[in-house]
């Protein structure tokens, strides 16, 4: 089954495919380590933007309460397990872990068939004008739905 | 060692990507090897003859990021080891802008030789242990 650009939420959790190209790795060997950031960015850009269409009143509510917003990411804590290599097809999967005050907790991995490759607990800020800001009603509710 | 701070991706707010930290940190750790290794030439020798296209590789970070680095900024990248183990080493790094520590991290690496992972040879590690800070 392939999964759309986007991928899916199924369950509250968050699921998408990355191929892994030339360009990922060392000269044709393993992914280099910091190329699986960018993977599970990947997994929460598609996430949010996945909850704002299924929310859309979630979305222009946002916009109004905070016009200009983004997502930093503030820390990481990441294991890697096992390496990927050229041609994996890998399942990013992207779970909410804990919705703050001000901060999202998400839970992230990379994997690849039954092997999990990479494990990351990653905590995002919601930055509007600039500023730190609270993170918006609408999204909490949506994160916490499934959970 | 302190370098200019290159944008490869330049968000609309105009900040260093996040992942491109780890590049940076990994030039800090790549160099950081290479002066030892230029300082102690016949101990990397003896690592070379040893185990032929050795490489170490990161198992786990923790990283903290505290402010934005910007276009034009230079950063120095500071790295020094925290614990020297038999299979692993525990480096940390820091990129500031001046005073300002930027990022923080705590990176857990460790030694692969032949395509397995090898205890970390002992000419490194007293190397890495003369430099512990505890």
């Amino acid at each position: 089954m392939t999964l759309s650009l986007d991928g899916e939420i199924r369950d509250g959790r968050h699921y998408m495919q990355v191929r892994v190209y030339f360009e990922d790795t060392d000269s044709g060997q393993i992914v280099y380590h910091a190329n699986f950031l960018r993977f599970m960015e990947r997994g929460r850009t598609n996430y949010l933007r996945l909850l704002g269409t299924n929310q859309q009143a979630l979305l222009e509510e946002t916009r109004n309460d905070a016009p200009g917003f983004a997502f930093v990411v503030r820390s990481m804590t990441i294991d890697f397990l096992k390496p990927a290599v050229l041609d994996d097809l890998l399942d990013i999967v992207t779970v909410p872990q804990e919705v703050r005050g001000a901060s999202i907790a998400l839970l992230q991995e990379c994997r690849r068939g039954g092997d999990l490759l990479v494990s990351a607990r990653v905590r995002v800020a919601f930055i509007s004008g600039g500023k730190a800001q609270r993170i918006p009603k609408a999204l909490r509710l949506a994160m916490e739905e499934h959970r | 060692m302190a370098f200019c701070c290159d944008i490869v991706k330049s968000e609309f707010s105009g900040i260093v990507y996040h992942a491109n930290y780890l590049r940076y940190m990994e030039r800090g750790r790549t160099n950081h090897l290479r002066l030892m290794g230029a300082e102690q030439q016949a101990l990397f020798d003896q690592v070379e003859t040893e185990g032929a296209g050795f490489a170490f590789v990161v198992r786990s970070m923790h990283l903290d990021f505290l402010k934005p680095a910007r276009m034009d900024d230079v950063l120095d990248v500071v790295t020094w080891p925290v614990a020297v183990k038999g299979a692993s080493i525990m480096l940390a790094q820091e990129v500031r802008r001046a005073e300002d520590v930027l990022v923080k991290a705590e990176v857990r690496v460790a030694f692969i030789s032949g395509g397995r992972a090898q205890p970390i040879p002992k000419s490194i590690r007293i190397l890495m242990k003369a430099d512990l800070i505890s």
